[in-house]
């Protein structure tokens, strides 16, 4: 689509930014995913003992801790998602 | 508490080796002395276990209940005797007739054998309880011997002519209050003193050893919580990012719908938009 400015710089801009970000996204959740599986390793043998306790740690979790910023969250996703269903 | 586990302590090698150092047979030996039944494939972490949760029971337990049990039951304890001597002594009791026997000590005994009976139960419903426990082989056996018992009092002697043992009263072991003077007299120069200082260095290294796993347990347990403040600590951080990230998404949706609706707006005046077209054409 033309404009005064030439190509939609900001459509542009949009599509960078989703491809961009959502690129960096994947690497970063698949590091994170691949060092937490990878307990092999035979130099650590105290390693996946650490990651069970560390699991059990997080399972102890009281979601009440963080209910406040649960709802901020929802509310902001909700906002959100309310945005995007008004663009045509 | 060390005060009390020093009041507990009672002869044997193993006493001077920490618990978990101890070989499986060992520790086996140590778990069916204090009573304990385990399975045959026990392994060391459930036999610590077991012994850890029996010690706990008996720093629980009144010495004066445990001491009421070997009293009603004739065994040779002395009055100052620990509670593990004590224990010691009531794991090998075999006696089902629990008349004379204290309530403290019933309820002591049936908390022993591991019997879920609640604190201010009855005494009737604690002996019933008891006798439902007991294995059917042993049950067997009692009732044989006393039948065995009975044909053979009858048989050996007079009716009446043999006191009954267990109306005599009961008298505790004497005491070994001897001083080291007379302990040397009667055993020798090496052996009075070796007993007196090998007594006197079990109680210590058994006191010592309990108060550092006292100690280890209280710095794993602030440990534990450290953890647990930090694991709280990195969960916030992560939500606070979300909830940057959604901000930022958010402004963007604005800035898009601002910009939208500005290029609509610019879009129904449609002259404007037609100039550089047609500027373009005419250039060469």
């Amino acid at each position: 689509m033309e404009s005064l400015a030439g190509p939609d710089l900001f459509h542009l801009f949009r599509r960078s930014l989703v491809l961009v970000c959502g690129i960096y996204t994947l690497i970063i959740t698949y590091r994170a995913v691949s060092r937490w599986l990878d307990d092999g390793d035979p130099n650590r043998p105290g390693q996946a003992r650490i990651k069970r306790y560390l699991t059990a740690q997080l399972l102890r979790t009281r979601m009440g801790t963080f209910a406040s910023d649960l709802l901020q969250i929802a509310f902001l996703l909700v906002v959100l998602f309310y945005l995007i269903t008004l663009h045509p | 508490m060390s005060a009390k586990m020093s009041q507990n302590s009672s002869q044997g090698t193993h006493l001077t080796a920490s618990l978990a150092q101890l070989p499986l047979d060992e520790l086996k030996a140590h778990a069916a002395s204090l009573g304990i039944g385990f399975g045959r494939d026990a392994q060391h972490g459930e036999l610590l276990r077991l012994i850890r949760q029996r010690q706990e029971l008996l720093l629980d337990l009144d010495r004066q209940a445990l001491l009421d049990i070997c009293v009603w039951a004739r065994r040779p304890v002395k009055k100052s005797a620990g509670k593990d001597a004590l224990a010691r002594e009531i794991a090998s009791i075999n006696k089902m007739r629990f008349d004379g026997l204290s309530d403290p000590g019933l309820s002591a005994l049936c908390r022993l054998r591991e019997l879920d009976v609640s604190p201010g139960a009855e005494r009737g419903s604690m002996i019933r309880a008891l006798k439902k426990a007991e294995p059917l082989g042993k049950y067997i056996t009692r009732k044989r011997r006393r039948l065995m018992g009975s044909l053979i009092n009858k048989l050996v002697s007079a009716p009446g002519s043999e006191p009954d043992g267990d109306k005599a009263e009961y008298q505790f072991l004497p005491e070994d209050d001897r001083s080291l003077k007379r302990r040397i007299e009667e055993e020798g120069l090496v052996g009075g003193i070796t007993r007196k200082i090998k007594g006197v260095a079990d109680d210590y290294v058994r006191e010592k050893l309990d108060e550092i796993e006292l100690r280890i347990d209280r710095k794993l347990d602030e440990i534990d919580a450290r953890l647990g403040e930090w694991r709280d600590r990195e969960i916030r951080n992560r939500l606070r990012i979300v909830k940057i990230t959604l901000l930022a998404s958010i402004v963007v949706a604005v800035l898009s719908l601002g910009y939208n609706q500005v290029k609509r707006l610019t879009g129904t005046t449609g002259a404007p938009q037609e100039v550089p077209v047609q500027a373009a054409t005419e250039t060469p």
